[in-house]
């Protein structure tokens, strides 16, 4: 077991030195930079040759490979660099953005779950086949619904019109309540899907009868039976909706105005700010690999029957 | 309640399956009555309404069936038009299913202990759990499973075939049911497990007084067992009675046509001379091989000292039950695994190391017929891709010479030129079964691997099927190896039998000696597990 979790912490840190790279790489790509950006602008009255000095003074006209291994040695050394647009150091920026982030993953996650249990619960159990049935298309519709319209009807409606959860001025958990649980709709929608399938298929397996034929009710096969066997793949699918999370916050903070990594991250790539950006890119791919980790990790507790074969495998 | 009033009586049950304004009787009159401490087997073919049945008494009937008229009393509680409140407490508590598929009928991810406690508690809602668990350890080692203590910790994987169904029967019983419902128990079993389950089963119907409805396809099992015999078809009760009459002289043409068509009924296949010199097609000697271990370690040896051969135009027959080994020497035998040592020789050839054309002309002389119809096949394809498949990878592209040769195919195997527009998903198991066949044909091979080909199907189907494989060795001078689990079945087909166990090969000669003068201690024990083998002609077997 201790030689698998190191072995899967080897292939993290792979991934995170890849992703770190690849950045680099597409940032380089670009045309310009940002103390161009910052600096070109004739009003602030710069001649060429200041602007070449400022660009040295950050490194900016080294070749790409000097700059790689700068920013590389840097980033290992745990310096994350300053912000060029602003000159605050990148760490400071990231201290302050990263709660509202995390506030609105949870919620939306946590509002993910429930709605896909509840929903599920739902479409396996309702009375009518035609119900259940007319039931099982609305996550496909939900998984459709762009994300910004949904939270712009979700402020004009709950927060302007029935004022039922402010969004102005408000700070904590209360300003992540609304655009969380907007969030969580398209999330839950492949969560819904994945579970709904599985769950299908385990209904169609005879011990599901069996336990009929013993007199327990259906609530109580799809909680206790159909429930941890539907769960792998679920979970397998909710490590990867983590991303969507990534993605959805960028949207969401700047609808509601939210100060977090994505809205950081909005501002940073407006002002090409590379230092930032790597920064944000480096979190994200290493929240991603660590959840994924987790989701591996439980999924020999949730079925035994891989319990064996990893052992097998590991020793 | 008296030892001769029903537990179970049905009166007029008429079932019907309703889909898209379509309507399927099921069941049409069917009137029985089972009493305390009393088998009655219902017999019948798939289809037959059996397993519909079986689900009316449990009242776990699909959305689409309805019960148009008739009555279920399950001791004095009509079960026709309970709630499904009412019908939850008399599941299980006076009504236990055994069902069909050990492997698939216990929670994989549960243990044992917490599905059996489960059983319990759902009719003891105050059930203490430390306490039922010292009564199911009781209940575990009166269904003859050992170390109780330990398999309640155990999970469903960790238990074999037979262990599972006696876990099963354990979660049955547990409430002390009045009527259990015994679909197929021992159908996805091996023979000699068959033998101890349905032991097991009669011992605790005389020791509980239960009344047993017994499901099966098998009337060689139905005769042993039952007190009585009630035989389906198409959803008619078609003959009813005590077991022994029922054999001795059964009434309608249906019941005889299913007695005729058991395998055991026909003789041994006569030892056949071969005109001319005896040619080999496949000399297998000291054939032996081990899986590979974790880290590349020496692991379990699958088949150890295997030799046999098989005269080209007769039919080889191998018997094991589960485990044996049976498949690793198909593996072998069709080159896809190359023996630790010993030697395969086909057609001359050897097939772990020909390569190029011989090997493509090798692969096209050999041909594997699976045993299940409908996982073989795409179950999108129409039965023309199907067929147009092997003759296409075999490089015949012209489109008229390939329908031509399919409807020769079609022909030989005795299915109609209309099947070709049906899907596979669409056919019945011996119309799949004949195309199968009909695929293995196509590309004129010389020797078809048969892997429990007919284990699928009706003993009528069963019949017809044998009789074409017959047929077609006689026209086309195939050779056969035919792997079966049932005895039976091999006698009728095999020139010559292995009998394998464990890897080992125990027994090997003619049919009709090994059938006749077994030497093997296993060998004798499979043919006494035989169901039915009272039913066989007293001449056959010694």
């Amino acid at each position: 077991m201790t030689r698998y979790i190191l072995s899967r912490a080897l292939q993290a840190l792979l991934v995170l030195w890849g992703a770190f790279t690849l950045s680099f790489v597409l940032l380089q790509v670009m045309p310009g930079d940002a103390v161009l950006i910052k600096f070109q602008d004739p009003e602030l009255g710069l001649s060429p040759q200041q602007i070449s000095d400022i660009r040295a003074s950050y490194g900016a006209d080294e070749s790409a490979f000097v700059q790689y291994a700068h920013v590389l040695g840097r980033t290992l050394a745990g310096q994350l660099g300053y912000s060029i647009e602003t000159g605050v150091p990148v760490s400071r920026m990231l201290h302050a953005a990263y709660p509202t982030t995390l506030r609105l993953a949870v919620v939306s996650f946590g509002g993910a779950i429930m709605l896909a249990a509840g929903f599920a619960t739902a479409a396996l159990l309702a009375p009518l086949r035609p119900l259940r049935a007319a039931l099982r298309l609305v996550p496909g519709l939900a998984s459709g619904i762009p994300v910004f319209w949904l939270e712009i009807v979700a402020i004009q409606l709950v927060s302007f019109h029935w004022k039922l959860v402010p969004v102005v001025g408000v700070s904590g958990w209360t300003a992540v309540l609304l655009p969380g649980l907007a969030l969580a709709i398209p999330i839950s929608a492949p969560l819904t899907q994945v579970f709904l399938s599985a769950a299908e298929r385990v209904m169609a397996q005879p011990f599901i009868d069996v336990l009929r034929a013993r007199g327990a009710s259906p609530l109580r096969i799809l909680y206790a039976h159909v429930l941890p066997n539907a769960l792998p793949p679920t979970l397998t699918i909710s490590g990867l909706v983590f991303g969507e999370i990534l993605a959805g916050a960028v949207v969401t903070e700047t609808v509601f105005g939210l100060d977090g990594l994505g809205q950081l991250a909005q501002q940073a790539v407006a002002n090409q700010d590379v230092a930032v950006l790597q920064a944000i890119i480096l979190i994200s791919v290493a929240g991603f690999v660590v959840i994924n980790f987790t989701v591996d990790a439980l999924h020999p507790l949730i079925d035994p029957r891989i319990r064996r074969t990893q052992a097998g495998g590991a020793a | 309640m008296n030892a001769a009033s029903p537990q179970l009586s049905i009166r007029d049950l008429d079932v019907v399956y309703e889909s898209r304004g379509s309507a399927h009787h099921a069941l049409k009159g069917v009137s029985l009555e089972v009493r305390a401490g009393e088998m009655l087997a219902l017999v019948g073919e798939s289809g037959s309404g059996k397993s519909t049945l079986g689900r009316a008494i449990l009242g776990l009937l699909p959305e689409s069936a309805r019960i148009q008229r008739g009555s279920i009393m399950v001791g004095d509680t009509e079960i026709v038009g309970l709630p499904e409140r009412a019908l939850r407490r008399i599941r299980g508590a006076r009504v236990a299913l055994i069902p069909q598929d050990p492997a698939h009928s216990l929670d994989p991810v549960r243990t044992i202990g917490a599905q059996l406690v489960e059983a319990v508690h759902l009719h003891e809602p105050r059930g203490n759990t430390a306490t039922t668990r010292r009564m199911l350890v009781g209940l575990l080692e009166r269904v003859g499973i050992k170390e109780p203590e330990r398999r309640l910790h155990q999970y469903p994987h960790e238990l074999s075939g037979g262990m599972r169904q006696r876990v099963l029967i354990a979660a049955a019983i547990a409430q002390r049911p009045a009527l259990i419902v015994a679909d197929e128990p021992t159908s996805a079993l091996d023979v000699s497990v068959q033998v101890q389950i349905m032991a097991l089963l009669a011992e605790l119907r005389h020791e509980m007084g239960t009344a047993m409805l017994f499901i099966t396809h098998d009337l060689g099992l139905a005769s042993e067992q039952a007190d009585r015999v009630a035989v389906l078809q198409h959803g008619t009760l078609c003959e009813t009675g005590e077991t022994k009459a029922l054999f001795a002289n059964p009434r309608t043409p249906y019941t005889r046509r299913l007695l005729a068509d058991l395998p055991l009924f026909h003789e041994a296949r006569a030892p056949r001379r071969t005109e001319g010199p005896r040619e080999d097609a496949i000399v297998v000697s000291h054939l032996t091989y081990a899986y590979k271990g974790a880290g590349g370690r020496p692991g379990h040896k699958a088949v150890r000292d295997i030799s046999f051969n098989v005269v080209a135009g007769q039919t080889h027959g191998i018997v094991g039950e589960s485990g044996s080994g049976k498949t690793t020497l198909l593996r072998c035998l069709l080159g896809l695994i190359t023996p630790d040592s010993g030697s395969v020789h086909i057609l001359g050839e050897n097939p772990a190391r020909v390569e190029g054309a011989a090997q493509r002309a090798l692969r096209r002389a050999v041909q594997f017929v699976y045993q299940n119809p409908h996982v073989s096949f795409d179950p999108r394809c129409r039965a023309a891709d199907i067929l147009a498949e092997p003759l296409i990878n075999a490089g015949l592209h012209d489109r008229g010479a390939r329908t031509e040769r399919i409807r020769t195919m079609l022909e030989r195997v005795q299915l109609p030129p209309a099947v070709l527009e049906r899907r596979a998903a669409n056919m019945s198991g011996g119309q799949s079964q004949r195309l199968a066949i009909a695929r293995a044909l196509l590309c004129d091979p010389k020797i078809l691997i048969l892997d429990e080909v007919v284990s699928a199907l009706d003993v009528s189907v069963q019949a017809e099927i044998l009789t074409l494989l017959e047929t077609l060795q006689h026209q086309l001078n195939l050779t056969y190896v035919f792997v079966s689990h049932d005895l039976a079945v091999v006698r009728r087909i095999a020139d010559t039998v292995s009998i394998i166990r464990a890897g080992e090969q125990v027994e090997h000669g003619p049919t009709e000696t090994v059938f006749s003068t077994p030497h093997d201690d296993y060998t004798k024990r499979l043919l006494a597990a035989i169901p039915g083998r009272d039913l066989m002609r007293p001449a056959v077997l010694a």
